[in-house]
């Protein structure tokens, strides 16, 4: 996902593709994979696809937000607190509409280099713009 | 904190650790959450073993929780995993091996 016309875009949007394609054809190999072990409960993958999103900057700027630009000791208090109570956002209700931050891995350690943004709201996924979908015809795997 | 840190993907020793510590949670969790016997835990492992040493990518395999991987690997639905009986389950085990819950 990249932020359309912001001008001040947080990501490297090369850097971001790639990684978008490296965990893209990862999943396709984990759905191969579950497809050969137990086909009568898992579907063969066609492809791997990758979409990309914009989002109008006033329209992101009336979103309510949390970021974490580093993995912080805030930050890992957020996945603590995440994986151990639920999964609200807030310590009352609720969700923010928009997480962005580092990606942790199963023991609250940050994956350098991997950040991910999280839309958990209806009006967050609806201030999206359509999708561009990329994928290799005749080819299973991503490039 | 003073637990922060990264995890180093460069380090053939540390990335070997993490696969082999991924490998344990999810055999503990088939069988103490998934009640799975030795046999399906053996095949398990002799399939993600594989998945870790041919994929390009296999380092994104540890994205995953190994709940999640498990879960998949037995046809389980997100409901199910969800479920009470098998949060119940899961927690019991990771709070006995001090985990982190996913």
């Amino acid at each position: 996902v990249h932020q359309g016309e912001t001008s001040h875009a947080v990501f490297n949007t090369t850097r971001v593709r790639s990684q978008a394609v490296h965990f893209a054809n990862q999943k396709y190999d984990e759905r191969l994979a579950l497809h050969i072990h137990d086909p009568k409960n898992h579907a063969g993958p066609v492809s791997a696809s990758l979409m990309e999103y914009a989002i109008e900057r006033d329209i992101l700027a009336g979103l309510e937000v949390l970021a974490f630009v580093a993995p912080t000791p805030d930050w890992v208090e957020f996945v603590q607190f995440r994986r151990s109570y639920g999964r609200g956002h807030k310590p009352g209700e609720g969700v923010y509409d928009l997480v962005y931050g580092p990606v942790s891995n199963r023991r609250g350690e940050a994956w350098p280099d991997f950040e991910q943004l999280g839309f958990h709201t209806n009006r967050a996924t609806s201030a999206l713009n359509a999708a561009r979908v990329r994928s290799v015809h005749g080819n299973p795997k991503l490039r | 904190m003073s637990d922060l840190r990264h995890f180093p993907t460069n380090s053939p020793d540390v990335v070997g650790q993490q696969f082999a510590e991924f490998l344990d949670h999810c055999d503990l969790i088939l069988a103490h959450v998934f009640d799975r016997g030795s046999r399906m835990r053996q095949e398990f492992r002799r399939w993600m073993e594989e998945r870790i040493t041919t994929e390009e990518n296999s380092i994104l395999i540890l994205h995953d929780e190994p709940l999640y991987a498990v879960a998949k690997y037995v046809g389980a639905s997100l409901d199910y995993v969800h479920s009470p009986a098998i949060e119940k389950k899961y927690f019991e085990l990771a709070r006995r091996s001090g985990w982190s819950p996913p």
